[in-house]
């Protein structure tokens, strides 16, 4: 499955290169070109002399996790966090480096604890990765310093039609536009996959600048917070509820007239849709509005519980309907 | 079986306190492999494996070792709707460990074996303050992607969950996992009983997987009643040297097992076992426990008529985590260490023996 092979593959931030591979793979017989820019950034291009309307299509590639800071005498490996909550740093296993060498993140045990640790959450200064080596002569054998450390969590089905993967934040949007693109479609359409979203939506800044396209719609996994104790209006999204339609979030105000256009082609196919309830967060979005003479964008996403950790969640009736939803945008849309 | 694989393979097996048959019965396969070995479990849940005396030794002395079987895990309390199931601890759970794992809850309705992930509210929620907070394990839940219907009918309260983790290797010859609190005990037993297949020991051997340590400590305490040893040698894990403990308050992997001193240990066991470790080479250090070992040991040396005691710790990182960590070196060690005292042993000459210098 597409989804498995891009969650379990690793792309941190300036590391895409594996997930960029899977891509370009993927894609390789089904666009006219296929162009990584200097960032890293990945650009197909499907019907390049295709008239009419151009649309664009774009997701990032990286994911959150840690990064190689030190290496201390006695082989404790000193991490930095991309956006990792740090209550789950305790207990948490982590594959380090290109090698992908084993490692775990553990904590002072509970039977030592003073008070006062016992009822604080733990500082990322007191953790450290541990793979085994007591010297540091035998960890820089495996790891450099500046690798990264990806989660390490395998694709699993469970549940009422779920799945549980790391990175699903956004393999999923570049899922949705893979599928897109290996669809039979007539008109222009540009996918982009960008590098370093999660440290600042420094890809799409550069990739902003050699688009020109008439739309571009944004694919993300999204925050779902539908959980036990936490009250409606602060749910975000809703798994299984139909792909996330942005209105606004930190970084965008999403135009209505193409909020309208997507929610008439989801009513029109009998497409599932939710808003996305908080103007939290930020997207690549941002960077395609405000470059050249600005391209307007919509923000979709598929509802993501526990976003950002090893164990996120999806509903796969969202991503399907996610693929229709697109597809069917591009039908309506496209060449026009 | 190697000591490795046979750690991963314990490691698969859930053994919580009071629900630690499955354990016991792997065990009692594998045990029984050996020759000489008879197996049995008795009726609150402890495996016991008896080895006799080899020798035509009258009075042989009885020699007891036990390392705990059970583990801690969490059991369901509540199952809530849209398939999220609230839980509490069986044992000594750390609740910052815990956030974010895989699960698996054993349904006891249907024998299913339900895959679920402990979820954390996003932080983009979470006040500042609050991220401070670790978050009680009261207010957690785990998702098990199923509607409020299917959840109902598969789980029901009072089923169990173990956090999913296998026993994998790290560099070095270390493994990473969960519950090696006490598979690594039980193993020391397995490697000493394997290290002693070809010599003719005049002890007669107990080797107890005692049930409940982490909650009560019942199987230890009424194993001991029955077997009634002589000498008892508890293996359980000591804390290793990580996350900046002092030197006093941790031991070293890769040093080899840990001898207890202090008053719930008795004195001449140690320097016995000191002395079998010199003569064979055998790598030990010491540990000082000024009051009670937290281990069997516990009720083991005030059973019936008291009992000569020692407690051997085999080094372990970041304890009671899905994370805890061993060197493999550790056990086979300790394992080597006690099969040398016990083949050290002639006779006890009564128990007293042990008081004189």
């Amino acid at each position: 499955m597409l989804l498995e092979r891009l969650t379990t593959a690793c792309g941190l931030p300036g590391f895409e290169d594996e997930v960029r591979n899977i891509i370009k793979e993927e894609l390789a017989d089904f666009v006219d070109s296929i162009k990584i820019d200097r960032m890293g950034n990945l650009i197909a291009v499907k019907n390049a002399a295709a008239t009419g309307k151009h649309i664009a299509l774009n997701a990032h590639m990286d994911e959150v996790g840690l990064c190689v800071r030190y290496i201390e005498s006695d082989g404790r490996i000193r991490f930095a966090s991309w956006g990792v909550d740090r209550r789950l740093l305790p207990s948490m296993r982590v594959l380090v480096g290109e090698k992908k060498t084993l490692g775990v993140i553990g904590a002072k045990p509970i039977h030592l604890q003073t008070e006062s640790e016992r009822n604080s959450t733990v500082a990322i200064d007191s953790l450290y990765i541990d793979i085994g080596c007591d010297k540091k002569e035998e960890v820089e054998k495996l790891v450099n310093l500046g690798d990264f450390a990806a989660f390490n969590s395998k694709f699993t089905e469970f549940g009422e039609n779920r799945i549980k993967a790391k990175a699903l934040d956004d393999r999923v949007g570049c899922a949705t536009i893979i599928e897109v693109l290996k669809s039979d479609i007539p008109h222009k359409v540009t996918g982009i996959f960008c590098v370093q979203e999660e440290i600042g939506i420094r890809g799409s800044a550069v990739a902003a600048n050699g688009l020109s396209a008439d739309i571009l719609i944004n694919l993300e996994g999204t925050i779902g917070a539908d959980l036990d104790g936490i009250k409606p209006h602060e749910h975000v999204t809703t798994q299984g509820g139909g792909p996330a339609i942005s209105i606004a979030d930190r970084s965008s105000l999403y135009f209505r007239k193409h909020i309208d256009e997507i929610i008439a082609v989801a009513e029109k196919n009998s497409i599932p849709w939710q808003y996305r309830r908080s103007g939290m967060g930020g997207t690549d979005a941002h960077n395609y509005h405000l470059a050249k003479t600005g391209t307007p964008c919509i923000g979709l996403a598929v509802p993501c519980r526990y976003i950002h950790s090893p164990v996120s969640t999806m509903h796969k009736s969202d991503f399907e309907n996610l693929v229709k939803l697109v597809k069917a945008y591009v039908a309506e849309f496209g060449g026009k | 079986m190697e000591t490795k694989d046979f750690l991963k393979e314990m490691g698969k097996i859930s053994h919580i306190s009071g629900f630690e048959s499955e354990l016991a019965n792997f065990l009692s396969t594998e045990f029984a492999k050996q020759k000489n070995v008879n197996v049995s479990v008795d009726k609150v849940g402890s495996f016991i494996a008896h080895k006799k005396s080899l020798t035509t030794a009258e009075n042989p002395p009885k020699v007891m070792l036990m390392a705990h079987i059970d583990e801690i895990g969490m059991i369901v309390s509540k199952v809530r709707k849209n398939g999220f199931v609230k839980f509490s601890p069986i044992g000594g759970i750390d609740k910052q460990n815990i956030l974010a794992q895989e699960v698996t809850i054993h349904c006891r309705k249907t024998g299913q074996k339900l895959f679920g992930v402990i979820g954390i509210k996003p932080p983009h929620l979470t006040s500042e303050s609050d991220m401070k907070k670790p978050i009680k394990i009261s207010d957690m839940a785990i998702d098990t992607g199923l509607s409020t219907e299917q959840a109902q009918e598969i789980i029901s309260p009072g089923d169990l969950i173990t956090i999913n983790t296998d026993v994998a290797e790290l560099q070095n010859n270390k493994l990473t996992g969960r519950a090696l609190d006490n598979t690594a005990g039980i193993a020391v037993m397995y490697h000493t009983l394997q290290a002693l297949q070809h010599f003719n020991h005049s002890a007669e051997i107990y080797c107890v997987a005692s049930a409940q340590e982490e909650v009560t400590g019942l199987g230890g305490k009424t194993a001991t009643y029955s077997i009634k040893p002589d000498i008892a040698i508890i293996v359980d894990v000591g804390f290793g040297k990580a996350n900046g403990l002092a030197d006093h308050e941790s031991i070293e992997l890769g040093k080899g097992g840990a001898i207890t001193i202090g008053p719930n240990t008795n004195r001449k066991l140690l320097d016995e076992l000191k002395k079998a470790a010199k003569k064979h080479d055998t790598p030990y250090q010491v540990e000082v426990t000024a009051g009670m070992t937290g281990t069997d040991a516990y009720d083991v040396q005030i059973s019936e008529n008291g009992v000569i005691t020692a407690v051997v710790s085999v080094p372990l990182k970041y304890m009671h985590s899905t994370v805890e960590v061993i060197d493999v070196a550790d056990v086979e060690n300790t394992g080597k260490l006690i099969a040398n005292y016990i083949m050290s042993l002639q006779n006890l000459e009564g128990e007293s023996c042990y008081w004189k210098d």
